[in-house]
């Protein structure tokens, strides 16, 4: 893998990232400059949207993040496939792939974490998954990049002892991982999860038992959609500080990421803060709730604010406007109006969710182009 | 488009040993958002009930060579309600399709979904299914008024709708007279919009061939743009529906097109065809898309929930030219979207089985033109039933009609 960032004026990280591929395919992009917003996918697919609708989307391919909890049941049907999984998914899905072990949207029963295996739920239920699974899932899926098992089931809440738990977990995932007979984690390029909740102290002591593996990247883990979605200044105020504390502590030639739903001044006080890679379940998390993002002064992303539009609102019923004077996603686009979204949602029709999401993504998307772009 | 018409009917070929016929179907623009339409039939036209053809875009729809679809008024009218589709400036705008629209009366969804009050000659009182407390009296004029508001290119008269297994003859006369009479009140009503939009007739008269008849006839001497086949698919037995549509397009005049109501099956679509029906709709493939059932070969029904496509790699079905199939969704890739309940499984299959139905129609067409429909029948029979034994009486009843040798 390829990393190059430098600071610029504004004291922010900018570069490319590069991620290896043993089969290249016409078209697919490779390169990406940073920041990096990677897909959110559920099943294999960004929620309600076929891969073709993806053309509509800024997002220059972007590699997709699938978690295996949602791809873990087609493990036996790949391996008698002998395909890797983005040649199987379908031929127009043609871009990389971030394998991670879980759904950032999905809220996960607790408890059942330990130092040996991290728990998915599938379809059939609870399923344990060791180094070992892990390294297996790998050889068949043939992601482009992937994370380590990690135990980052920590929230706001977690006690001292269950942060405690979670780094040591954590560290013996890790280890384990790079101690697998014969394997030895060369499957490249992988990345290392810091855990450690909202206390800095635990967080240290992750970042530090992490620098003696060779890992090709870091994952800020440890916090849960509901505390980056909480709007409170004070949990915003001590993410930033926790996440630019964190940064400082890491090496500087490895990308940085945080996946989960993040609002875009969120995204802008990451970047600022040092966070390389993203993902785009915020828009997602988003259509599910009926919202369509607008962003105001979008020229300037670092002051940009974030609107919400909840068009399942009866306000909309005859607002025969688009969702965004200007806006050039092929929802407002082509026209689709606020009351046709507010009757899609009434009567529970499908379209209503593929043309929101198609909104979100645009803006966040387009959002993420004038960081890279003013950063570069 | 002819003079003041909305509708103009060519007819390019006729087959040779059965009724059907292949025409071109063309529709006015009905707001400046639609453009003049070119249908070719025999067509089937997919249901999209709420302004929405399952969770698919409007450009999906076209790409699987529709051009054509229906919209429920009752649906419409309830939600989100008349009057904001006309604000909307009409439903070709609202829900961004600019092709064909039809929608039909209300008055089928009104039997079937709501609590009927009372139905006397003026028209029907009924309840919301959304609220039992409203009252609402829907007449032939209401109906018609309705559909100008909503503005489709074809649009349905009112008519008297019983259940086709209704045992009373007296009630039969009955609703056959009042559809006539309704289909008069309609007319007057759709005065002025006729540059614009079709008013289609609806031929009733239950099973009985003279009723049928005597209605196919009455109505055709009022010189309609097009006509309706209805008061059928309704539980009869499958014999009595297949001679009732025969008796139907043979007491039809040959320059104007015939609907047939509800109807979607392939061996129904050929049968139908054959007897001269040029039209018809039917939310068969994407419901049962929605149930996780593809449409292969020539109509027959593939569940790809099951088990047997858990390992398999072909696509829904080889050489289609659906987005679905030309991108290599696979049947298992869908199944594991099936278990998990994701919509896109949905999305695939609804558009696979659009493109389905529209390849099968191009296949009549074909077979319209080169003489060769009693061929494709005997195929598509071959496909559905296992021996000649097996073909079920209604078939053998549309067999004999269409004078095709099993």
């Amino acid at each position: 893998m390829q990393f190059s960032q430098m600071k610029n004026g504004r004291n922010v990280r900018h570069g490319f990232i590069k991620f290896p591929t043993d089969s290249p395919r016409e078209n697919l992009t490779t390169c990406f400059s940073l920041p990096l917003c990677l897909q959110y996918t559920k099943d294999g697919f960004v929620p309600h949207l076929t891969w073709d609708l993806l053309k509509h989307v800024p997002d220059n391919s972007a590699p997709a993040l699938i978690p295996l909890c949602s791809m873990y049941d087609l493990i036996p049907t790949l391996q008698s496939s002998g395909q890797k999984l983005s040649d199987f998914i379908s031929s127009d899905f043609n871009r990389q792939i971030f394998l991670t072990d879980q759904d950032v949207l999905v809220k996960r029963r607790q408890g059942f974490n330990s130092s040996d295996f991290i728990p998915i739920w599938t379809e059939s239920g609870r399923k344990n998954i060791y180094p070992t699974d892990l390294l297996n899932c790998v050889n068949v899926f043939k992601p482009d990049a992937y994370r380590l098992l990690a135990d980052g089931e920590t929230n706001k809440e977690s006690s001292n002892k269950r942060l405690d738990k979670s780094v040591h977990n954590t560290a013996q995932l890790t280890k384990k991982s790079f101690n697998i007979e014969g394997q030895s984690c060369k499957i490249k390029p992988v990345f290392g999860s810091i855990v450690g909740g909202w206390n800095l102290k635990q967080r240290l002591i992750s970042i530090e038992h992490l620098k003696s593996y060779d890992v090709d990247g870091y994952i800020i883990d440890g916090l849960l959609a509901e505390d980056l979605l909480n709007e409170s200044t004070d949990t915003k105020e001590n993410l930033n500080a926790l996440i630019t504390y964190i940064c400082s502590h890491l090496p500087l030639n490895k990308p940085r990421a945080l996946f989960g739903p993040l609002k875009p001044e969120r995204v802008a006080d990451a970047v600022s803060a040092g966070i390389d890679i993203f993902d785009s379940s915020y828009c997602s998390y988003l259509t599910s709730i009926h919202t369509a993002l607008v962003l105001q002064s979008k020229a300037f992303p670092f002051e940009a604010t974030s609107k919400l539009l909840n068009l399942a609102d009866d306000s909309f019923k005859h607002d025969f406007t688009v969702i965004e004077k200007d806006c050039c996603c092929y929802t407002c686009f082509k026209g689709f109006t606020r009351a046709y979204l507010n009757h899609l949602i009434n009567v529970k029709e499908m379209l209503g969710s593929i043309l929101i999401n198609l909104h979100n993504l645009y803006v966040y998307y387009d959002f993420f182009n004038q960081i890279s772009y003013l950063t570069h | 488009m002819e003079g003041d018409k909305a509708l103009n009917f060519r007819i390019i070929a006729k087959c040779p040993k059965t009724r059907a016929r292949s025409s071109h179907l063309t529709l006015a623009a009905t707001s400046p958002y639609g453009t003049q339409t070119l249908v070719k039939t025999p067509v089937f036209m997919p249901v999209g009930t709420n302004g929405t053809l399952k969770g698919l875009l409007p450009e999906q729809i076209e790409t699987c060579g529709c051009n054509m679809m229906l919209s429920n008024t009752y649906h419409l009218a309830s939600r989100p309600g008349s009057k904001i589709v006309v604000a909307a400036g009409g439903l070709h705008k609202f829900m961004n399709w600019k092709n064909g629209l039809l929608t039909d009366s209300g008055g089928f969804q009104m039997v079937s979904l709501s609590k009927l009050m009372k139905l006397d000659e003026n028209g029907v009182i009924f309840t919301s299914p959304y609220d039992d407390s409203v009252e609402t009296t829907l007449t032939p004029e209401g109906a018609t008024a309705i559909q100008h508001e909503i503005g489709a290119n074809i649009i349905m008269q009112l008519d008297d709708v019983i259940s086709s297994t209704h045992s009373d003859h007296d009630r039969f006369v009955e609703a056959t007279h009042r559809t006539i009479r309704w289909y008069d009140r309609c007319k007057t009503q759709h005065n002025g919009y006729e540059a614009k939009q079709n008013l289609f007739p609806i031929v009733q008269g239950g099973l009985d061939p003279e009723l049928r008849a005597f209605c196919a006839q009455e109505i055709a001497a009022r010189d309609p743009p097009g006509i309706a086949i209805g008061g059928l698919s309704g539980g009869e037995c499958k014999s009595d529906f297949i001679k009732m549509v025969a008796c139907s397009t043979e007491n039809l005049p040959e320059n104007k097109p015939r609907y047939l109501m509800g109807v979607g099956f392939a061996v129904d679509l050929i049968l139908c065809s054959a007897l001269g029906v040029d039209m018809f709709d039917c939310v068969y493939p994407t419901r049962t898309a929605r149930f996780g059932c593809a449409l292969v070969g020539l109509g027959i029904k593939i569940n790809l929930k099951w088990a047997v496509f858990q390992n398999d790699t072909s696509v829904i079905e080889p050489g289609c030219d659906c987005y679905a199939c030309v991108n290599n969704h696979k049947r298992s890739m869908i199944n594991h979207l099936l278990k998990k309940r994701n919509t896109i499984a949905c999305h695939l299959i609804s558009q696979h089985n659009v493109r389905f139905q529209m390849r099968f129609m191009n296949k009549i067409k074909d077979a319209i033109a080169s003489g060769d429909l009693p061929k494709l029948i005997l195929q598509t029979l071959d496909q559905h039933y296992k021996t000649r034994e097996d073909y079920p009486d209604w078939v053998l009843t549309a067999l004999e009609i269409l004078k095709i040798e099993a």
